[in-house]
């Protein structure tokens, strides 16, 4: 008996172990199958045809009465991905286009340029989404909120309605110019030759990568005709220097109360624009023919601000305006904080200007850790360099201020100056170092024909 | 008179050496012999992460009836004895301290699978009197794992269970040896390819070895022993998830890839023990037990990291339906989740393919070597390793003499120390070349300074390939000493004893990284804190007559903050809470026990007050995309009650019995939150009050009962069933909803308000199970056991356990981030057969 016993339990032993061993819990996987897309899917519409049924569904609709869009027929677009939201200058909204136009498609979801990056083949299958006009600006979607307002298509929807198809397929921009650029070619994708950005705009940050808010910037051509490049603050080029160089501009065309804007994709778009500027001067805002064209580039930082023909003095205290740079993009600048003076009064007053015919001011102001409203802007005819013995009457500008981010650039908006005689503007800081101590700068100062 | 004086000699000695004895203080719930797991989340750890699970191999040999139904019936409830925190035990084994002294948490894990072994334990329940320990308010347990007190046999069993695992092969050898020596191998395999829970793998060794030896009077034993186990995770859903699952075991954490399941949150320890002890006979009355012990080795737990692409978790509350807009859209959505289980779960396919399609970018400048740049593909997904690899070296002496016929005293000294590196590894770059050790949020919020996003500032531009170490890496160093000493008087009508306890604890940060965000507060070591604990212990019993006692016993604790509660953000800084100071426990328990052969019952009453603790967690804030960490002090809590067991035999082999517990475990005043960010020194909120006066204490039923028979027959079989009853259940809550702060834009006292402030109770449940088994004795020689156990009979699928609020809320709508819950598992059984020769 116990001989038989000896022997099961090696054999029960043996048995288990090997049970054991080769219950392996297999935890190496493979690599999962590449996303390349299919070739080809069968599409029956054009860009242009869905964007008709925008239309007619609104057609005889009165313009406040205007609506979202269902799209209930079977309908497959297909197209090549102009847009993404890789560089952060455009978000969770796609930009497709085929050979009868461009149109955008909005997603709920962000980081889609993993799923269709820029030059990837798609198609849509429009059945069950929407589709909206916004500032002249087709956009699909997936729904409708409860605001009345488009929603995007859901992440756990977009492969019912987006087919991925080749990678790489890069659409070749058509070639434009600003004079011929249309509201039909909103969400195209076009390259503009031999632009340049405006005297003032060059070498200066495309966005405001720090307050986060988009900035817009003005392109020329040789021409005279201008255009809005728009950057959003959280594009992650938003901070670099726009080129000084004229050249191609390739980006998405879009409006703004009817008048047309660009926006990048991203740097490369604007890599060739290093080719020698317009002879002659014209395109700068607000017109032509200025008297003030101040950037105050050149200058050296924390030094006073030295501008021929400026006067830059210090009423109260001993410190006028100075000049500081924020990449390389130089301003006026005067803060309370830290200052040596107990009492401010700063002025910097343009060169004379002509105002035998009527005269547009326009100019950019920031603020920083605001704490009293300390500039102003004013008007004299009288002043003869000495700023205490003229008559100054106050200008009404939009200025920086108390409900600005910091460094949030706010344009001061036109301001027509009084026709007549030679006259100054000036720009008057007004603080101390105990309370009112806000930082203010002021950039971009024109005087120019309207 | 003789034997006061000397206790007073001792307590002088005691309290004017600056050691003292750290006093732990939890509730640990045995393991019963079906393996139950005990499932306690750590209230330290990230949320969701049920990293630190605790699965208690004990088993539950007491024959106390309520401790058996706490661990064998009450298990699926979670429940806590007194509803204490899970750090409240000493646990020791063969006189080593197995706390971990980073939590003051055990980790059963590391000895799991090694049931044969650990069958022989000394455990002390409350604040009743321990000869091994001074103890905590819930007591402590010691198992003796040395060879020469394991059963002489040999011991083979198969397992199959549909929890964690599904097969266990488990074996345990002790041979009979001469000249004094004694040997016990042992080791087993526990494995699934999904438990329960889908997704879950389960991978787990473990090994044993124990040698001792006697000399005369003295005995040396060495114990090495260890679990490496590789485990998939679960992680406890919102509602809606598991609505459109369909079930309330979805686990968001796996994913197909190639067809096959991955989870993203493996578990991967292997910390193995080394124990050498000596016992020392010193003639008839005393006797030395001198216990070194040493513990290394690698915790550590995966999860997904990403920059520059979107959050891959399922169950991220942007694409659920409740977050779409429209009706219409939100109702496809459900329908198109319901029916396509890829919509629930990690689309592995997709992340590979984000780093494979990105563009190879170049860093520059890389480790801040001018003109070394690489370029390659930078993952926007990976998988990282959050370690926690420890360094564990304990001695401890404990002197036991008895003095005349009724007298014992027992003296303790130890020194402990512990050396954790916490940092996370690359662990998978799932197709691209390499990361990149920024902090992404930084790199969004300080474009103009390269210097504030760095991880690493003294290598900036640092890319990281596998195996290497990014994000944060420190050293916790903690050590703690302190002696014990205790004196027991046994009279004829009264036994008593009194004891003392007096430790320093000691702990620092040493950062390896110099943080970008904190270069002067990261690198290095951080200034030592020390804290002194000082505890006694006091208590009675009353012998009425051989079958009534009555007893009461009392204590006053104090306990250093953890280590891991003490720094507001110790991936970052070394900078600790404000006001750090121990935590006072003040504990009475007394009762009444019954001992007669037909009747045996238990009445105890408690109440215990915990004054000044402090707590730290930290979880992941996606808008912010960084750890915030949310720090309370002067927390205030107290837990009072009564336990009941009786348990009666109606008939030659059957036993009835009934245990009840019935609490309230509830905060007592309003703690200070503290609340910073990794990436920033400032404080979201320094001082905040939180209004959680009144809350109660969660994850645990405060009242739970159970009822149950058991039958013993004479032909070698048994059988049990018991039914339990659960209520007042409370979910975890979110202090920071609990403040002026939360609430001041909504309507005072409306739905939003109400919603945000008022704590979540849970739904009463109840639980039936059975369990038996059955011997056979084969040919004089080997024996064969059978058992089986079924939980959960009535398969309630609806039992919600636990669970937490999500630390980020919406203000204004509070329902937009619902808490998460963890079910109790339905029916599920685990059944063994053992051989034994």
């Amino acid at each position: 008996m116990k001989k038989v016993f000896n022997f099961s339990i090696p054999i029960f032993l043996f048995s288990i172990i090997i049970f054991s061993f080769n219950a392996c819990v297999d935890q190496d996987f493979d690599e999962p199958p590449r996303d390349g897309g299919i070739t080809d899917y069968e599409t029956n519409s054009t860009v242009e045809a869905v964007k008709k049924i925008y239309e007619d569904f609104n057609a005889n609709v009165p313009p406040d009465e205007v609506a979202i869009a269902f799209i209930t027929e079977d309908v497959v677009i297909g197209g090549i991905v102009t847009a993404d939201d890789a560089s952060g200058n455009f978000y969770k909204e796609l930009v497709m286009e085929d050979a009868t136009g461009g149109i955008k498609i909005s997603l709920e979801f962000t980081d889609f340029n993993n799923d269709y990056p820029i030059g990837r083949q798609i198609w849509v299958k429009c059945r069950g989404l929407v589709i909206d006009k916004y500032q002249d600006s087709y956009e699909i979607g997936g729904g409708i909120d409860e605001d009345g307002r488009l929603e995007g298509i859901q992440r756990g929807l977009a492969d019912d309605f987006i087919i991925r198809g080749l990678r790489g397929e890069y659409i070749i921009p058509e070639v434009s110019s600003m004079g011929n650029l249309s509201l039909g070619d909103v969400n195209r994708l076009v390259t503009l030759e031999n632009v340049e950005f405006i005297d003032g705009e060059t070498d200066v940050v495309f966005s405001d990568n720090v307050g986060l808010t988009s900035v817009n910037r003005n392109l020329k051509d040789c021409n005279g005709n201008t255009i809005l490049l728009r950057t959003s603050g959280y594009a992650d080029f938003a901070g670099s220097t726009t080129p000084a160089g004229n050249g191609n501009i390739t980006a998405v065309v879009g409006a703004f109360n009817d008048d047309l804007q660009l926006f990048i994709r991203d740097l490369n778009d604007v890599a060739a624009m290093t080719g020698a500027r317009c002879s002659g001067g014209g395109g700068n805002p607000p017109g032509g023919d200025c008297d003030v064209e101040e950037d105050f580039s050149g200058g050296t930082t924390f030094d006073p601000i030295n501008e021929t023909g400026w006067t830059n003095v210090a009423v109260a205290g001993t410190e006028p305006w100075v000049y500081r740079d924020f990449d390389n993009d130089f301003f006026a600048h005067k803060q309370g904080y830290q200052s040596d003076d107990p009492n401010i009064e700063s002025w910097l007053v343009t060169p004379a200007i002509d105002l035998s015919t009527a005269k547009v001011l326009n100019f950019e102001s920031e603020t920083a850790f605001w704490a009293h409203d300390g500039l102003s802007v004013w008007f004299s005819n009288d002043f003869n360099g000495n700023v205490e013995n003229a008559t100054w009457n106050q200008l009404s500008a939009n200025l920086a201020g108390e409900n600005n981010a910091n460094y949030e650039r706010v344009n001061s908006g036109n301001i027509n100056l009084p026709v007549g005689g030679t006259g100054y503007v000036a720009f008057k800081y007004v603080g101390d170092n105990t309370t009112n101590t806000s930082t203010y700068r002021i950039d971009n100062i024109f005087v120019c024909k309207p | 008179m003789k034997r006061t004086s000397l206790f007073f000699l001792l307590f002088i000695c005691c309290y004017t050496m600056n050691g003292q004895e750290e006093t732990p203080t939890t509730d640990s719930i045995p393991d019963t012999n079906g393996d139950i797991p005990i499932l306690s989340l750590s209230e330290t750890e990230l949320e969701a992460d049920d990293e630190f699970e605790n699965i208690s191999g004990i088993l539950a040999s007491s024959r106390d009836p309520f401790t058996s139904a706490a661990a064998f019936n009450w298990g699926i409830s979670r429940f806590r004895i007194r509803g204490y925190d899970n750090n409240n035990t000493d646990v020791f084994i063969n006189g080593s301290y197995m706390n971990d002294l980073e939590t003051g948490r055990t980790f059963w894990s590391a000895w799991g699978g090694l049931n044969d072994v650990l069958r022989s334990r000394e455990m002390v329940f409350g604040l009743n009197a321990s000869d091994f320990t001074h103890g905590g308010i819930n007591g402590a347990i010691n198992m003796d794992v040395r060879a020469s007190a394991q059963r002489k046999q040999l011991r083979i069993s198969y397992a199959s269970s549909n929890r964690s695992y599904f097969h266990r092969i488990m074996g345990v050898y002790t041979p009979t040896l001469s000249n004094g020596w004694s040997l016990t191998l042992s080791g087993s395999r526990r494995w699934a390819d999904e438990g329960y829970i889908e997704g879950t793998f389960y991978d787990s060794w473990s090994y044993f070895l124990g040698v001792s030896k006697k000399f005369g009077k003295q005995e040396l034993s060495l114990n090495v022993l260890g679990s490496p186990t590789k485990r998939g995770r679960s992680g406890g859903s919102v509602q809606e998830m598991y609505d459109i699952a369909g079930t309330n075991y979805y686990n968001s954490f796996w994913g197909y890839q190639n067809g096959e399941k991955r989870n993203s949150r493996v578990g991967n320890a292997h910390q193995p023990i080394s124990i050498l002890q000596h016992k020392w006979e010193i003639g008839e009355t005393s006797n030395l037990t001198t216990t070194v012990s040493y513990q290394f080795g690698r915790n550590g737990s995966t999860a997904l990291d990403w920059n520059n692409a979107r959050d891959p978790r399922p169950d991220y509350y942007r694409y659920l339906p409740s977050y779409v807009r429209d009706p219409n859209v939100a109702q496809t959505l459900y329908s198109a989740m319901a029916a396509d289980e890829n919509l629930r779960q990690l689309d592995w396919g997709y992340m590979y393919n984000a780093n494979w399609y990105t563009a190879p970018t170049t860093i520059t400048d890389v480790n801040g070597i001018e003109g070394n740049d690489v370029t390659g593909i930078r993952s926007k997904y990976i998988v990282e390793d959050r370690r926690f690899d420890k360094k564990k070296a304990d001695l401890n002496l404990v002197y036991n003499k008895a003095v005349g016929d009724n007298v014992k005293v027992n003296f303790g000294y130890y020194y402990r120390w512990q050396k954790t590196r916490n940092h996370k590894v690359v662990d998978d770059l799932m197709g691209g070349d390499f990361y990149l050790d920024t902090d992404r949020f930084s790199e969004r919020d300080f474009p103009d300074n390269p210097d504030v996003l760095q991880n690493d500032l003294d290598n900036p531009n640092r890319i990281v390939r596998e195996g290497e170490t990014f994000g944060y890496d420190y050293y916790s160093n903690i050590n703690k000493t302190g002696i014990w000493l205790q004196q027991q008087l046994s009279l004829d009508k009264v036994d008593l004893f009194m004891s003392l306890n007096a430790g320093r604890t000691q702990f620092w940060r040493t950062g390896n990284f110099r943080n970008g965000r904190f270069p002067e507060s990261s690198l290095g070591d951080s200034e030592k804190q020390n804290f002194f604990d000082l505890a006694a212990k006091l208590g009675a019993v009353y012998k009425i007559n051989g079958r009534n006692y009555l007893y009461a016993n009392a204590g006053y604790l104090q306990r250093p903050p953890s280590y891991r509660d003490a720094y507001l953000s110790p991936r970052t800084r070394d900078q600790v809470a404000p006001n750090l100071t121990t935590e006072k426990i003040i504990s009475t328990e007394g009762g009444y026990q019954l001992k007669s052969p037909a009747f045996k019952g238990r009445a105890t009453a408690y109440y215990t007050k915990f004054e000044d603790g402090v707590s730290t967690r930290s979880f992941y804030h996606d808008i912010e995309q960084t750890f915030v960490n949310f720090t309370l002090n002067g927390i205030d809590k107290q837990h009072f009650g009564i336990e009941l067991a009786a348990e009666a035999k109606v008939m030659p082999g059957l036993t009835l019995h009934a245990v009840t517990s019935i609490g309230q475990y509830t905060y007592t005043n309003r703690p200070k939150a503290y609340i910073t960010q990794d990436n920033s020194s400032e404080f979201l909120a320094e001082g905040r009050t939180i209004y959680q006066k009144n809350f109660y204490v969660g994850g645990t039923p405060q009242h739970a009962y159970n009822i149950g028979a058991s039958y013993r027959s004479t032909k070698f079989w048994f059988a049990n069933v018991n039914f339990s009853y659960f209520n007042e259940i409370y979910l975890n809550f979110n202090p920071d909803r609990r403040t002026a702060a939360a609430v001041e834009d909504v309507e005072y006292e409306g739905e939003y308000w109400t919603s945000s402030v008022n704590q979540e109770k849970l739904a009463s449940q109840i639980s039936l199970d059975l369990f038996g088994g059955k011997s056979f004795k084969i040919k004089n020689d080997y024996f064969i056991y059978l058992t089986v156990g079924v939980s959960n009979v009535l398969n309630n699928k609806n039992f919600i356990t636990g669970g937490f609020e999500q630390s980020r809320f919406a203000a204004e709508n509070v329902f937009r981030f619902p808490s998460r819950y963890y079910y109790a598992y339905g029916v599920n059984y685990f059944a063994s057969i053992a051989f034994r020769y």
